[in-house]
């Protein structure tokens, strides 16, 4: 009882020793998105259903595939055009289903094209183990067709021809290509001889498609496809380094980036890279080579560079996306991390991205997927929601990302991103039960608010707008601070 | 003593294992079989050179750090971790030769210490056993 008391004292002197030093409104945003195979769903009221779900989690984006093999035909005729996106052998079906679905929620499509039709992969081909479908060799002029088919399609002026009625397809914007091209399971070959060749092809690609796309729209972004967040660093290896990928793309040598010869350089309007963690977000990758959520950085110096050198185009600065983040949870996969540690690293994640100036991020998934047939280990349980739709603690805090550390002069920073623009309040426990002001904040047109706080000892602290409250932090003691 | 044997047997974990021998690898929870978003623990050599008159296949890494030495380090509280972290980052930031020049699309400067940092774990092994036995002597004697 007597220790308790002093723990309660010493509280009470922390507290009282906290002082509100300023509340500003940050002007710098974090758009967030989410993917779910639901999106994409062939049952309208199944899509739609986890659309709006989607949208009631406070996501603005919705990452969706393009299966270029899937829409394509598998064996074109002679008179097939692949830059018409009105040839008819063109199956735009489930994708149109899957736009308007998205538009109607009120979400913003991103379209990421992937897997070659067979038609359009290169000579030479090895079996689908070494090289699974549609990632050999993916023909560039090929891409570029399909891009400008894929980007007039959505141009927000091409007639829907299976809504009648209903006006022309949405706009879509955002059009990102290929995902993790540093792996072989997405395009082959990354090494030929002992060189490092996946780049350079994937450079070809990718500016195929970014001047299809901006010849068809010129409004229209093209997103580098984001690289997985590890590679072997091995000559031969099947994933390659994601610090390697970039700067080989970018035609630049070695760790002190020194401008190799470049005769087209790459063009794209944003870069993109998942760094998905195999620890919480804090810690940053083993390999200097890797980059995971702490080591954004590794890449931005790579792009500033590549921009300064001319070895990236347009020459102007690159916004940065994380395209894929996620943590698998317990439950219900006994191998993730506790409910309560996902939505703890989501937060400090997305606040971890946020203060390197990345403003998307792209939460895989909404909902966690049933388990395969070895088990949870093949599939996500990465979801904001069970399967059940019943909702995880990482719902709140993906609704209301909430993060408060300590800096290294003691005093404590809180981050959030509020539901919606105005005024949050930012609460610790009353001693008698429920929470007490502490301090406000101003959740400006971003929606995410700063403040600093001169504050002693070791408390909880959480934000509210109106009704609606974040999950708490806990603000510790010494240098460092959690959540 | 403890410490010394603690000290010890991490040194002696760090010691190589031959190329190959073993996958160095931390997966993300939850997906164990997933060896796509797997972090591998950077070797001791750092990325091996091709010779342009061998099969390529054969750039390998010998690792610093076993699977079981670095989850052995690293269940050994922070202090473990740390050694870990910084063995395999030591590692990778080294001097080495480099890629041969001027071959765009070829990773370089990203080779580690090789041999020689093993003898240096070697060197503060025995400094530390040494310390250690002089320590306890002269504590002996008091």
């Amino acid at each position: 009882m007597k220790r308790t008391a002093t723990v309660l004292a010493l509280a009470a002197l922390a507290l009282a020793t906290v002082a509100a030093v300023k509340a500003s409104a940050a002007t710098r945003g974090l758009q967030l998105g989410l993917a779910d195979a639901t999106f994409t769903n062939g049952n309208a009221a199944v899509r739609e259903e986890w659309l709006g779900r989607a949208r009631d989690a406070g996501a603005e984006l919705v990452l969706l595939g393009v299966d270029w093999s899937a829409i394509a035909p598998r064996a074109p005729s002679p008179g097939f055009d692949a830059a018409d996106a009105a040839d008819p052998a063109y199956d735009w079906a489930a994708l149109d289903a899957a736009v308007r679905s998205a538009v109607a929620q009120g979400l913003t499509p991103v379209l990421d094209v992937q897997v070659a039709p067979p038609w359009a992969e290169g000579p030479g081909r090895p079996s689908a183990d070494v090289a699974p479908p549609g990632t050999w060799k993916p023909s560039a002029r090929a891409l570029g067709e399909f891009a400008a088919a894929l980007a007039s399609r959505y141009d927000g002026a091409f007639p829907d021809s299976g809504d009648s009625g209903a006006g022309p397809l949405p706009q879509v914007r955002w059009f990102q290509i290929w995902a993790e091209q540093n792996l072989s399971q997405h395009l082959n070959p990354l090494w030929e001889n002992g060189r490092l060749v996946a780049p350079a092809h994937y450079r070809q690609m990718l500016n195929a498609a970014y001047a299809a796309i901006h010849g068809v729209n010129s409004g229209a972004r093209v997103l580098v496809g984001g690289l997985a967040p590890y590679g072997d660093a091995v000559i031969g290896g099947a994933r390659v380094p994601p610090v390697w990928f970039w700067r080989s793309l970018l035609c630049l040598r070695g760790a002190r980036l020194r401008p190799l010869p470049c005769p087209d350089p790459a063009r794209f309007d944003v870069a993109a890279h998942n760094p998905i963690d195999v620890w919480g977000p804090r810690r940053g990758a083993l390999s200097p080579l890797d980059v995971s959520v702490p080591d954004i950085g590794r890449l931005r110096a790579i792009v500033r560079r590549a921009v300064a050198t001319h070895r990236a185009l347009p020459a102007s600065p690159k916004p940065f996306w994380a395209t894929e983040l996620w943590w698998d949870s317990s439950p219900p996969d006994p191998r993730g991390v506790p409910v309560h540690r996902q939505a703890r690293f989501l937060g400090e994640a997305l606040y971890e991205l946020w203060r390197q100036r990345v403003s998307v991020a792209i939460w895989w998934f909404l909902r966690d997927q049933a388990p395969g047939s070895e088990g949870f280990a093949a599939t996500q349980q990465s979801g904001l929601l069970f399967r059940d739709g019943a909702a995880k603690p990482a719902y709140a805090e993906f609704r209301f990302p909430f993060v408060a550390r300590r800096e290294a002069d003691g005093r404590a920073l809180l981050w959030g991103r509020a539901p919606a623009t105005g005024p949050v309040a930012l609460e610790r426990p009353r001693r008698s039960g429920g929470w007490a002001p502490l301090t406000h904040a101003v959740a400006g047109a971003s929606r995410v608010f700063v403040v600093r706080i001169a504050a002693a000892g070791h408390f909880q602290i959480r934000a509210r707008q109106g009704g609606e409250a974040s999950l708490p932090a806990s603000l510790a003691a010494g240098k460092g601070g959690s959540q | 003593m403890a410490k010394i044997a603690t000290l010890t047997l991490a040194i002696a974990l760090a010691m190589p294992v031959p190329a190959g021998a073993a996958v160095h690898a931390i997966v993300p929870p939850g997906n164990s079989e997933s060896d796509q978003y797997s972090q591998t623990i950077p070797g001791s050599t750092g990325p091996r050179v091709p010779d342009p008159t061998k099969d390529p296949g054969d750039a390998v890494r010998a690792g610093a750090l076993s699977e079981a030495a670095a989850r052995a380090l690293r269940q050994g509280g922070a202090n473990g971790a740390a050694l870990a972290t910084a063995v395999a980052q030591t590692t990778e930031r080294g001097a080495g030769s480099p890629a041969a020049p001027g071959a765009p699309g070829r990773p370089s400067g990203d080779s580690g210490l090789g041999d020689g940092f093993q003898l240096l774990l070697l060197a503060i092994a025995a400094a530390a056993l040494v310390y250690a036995i002089a320590r306890r002597r002269g504590l002996a004697t008091r």
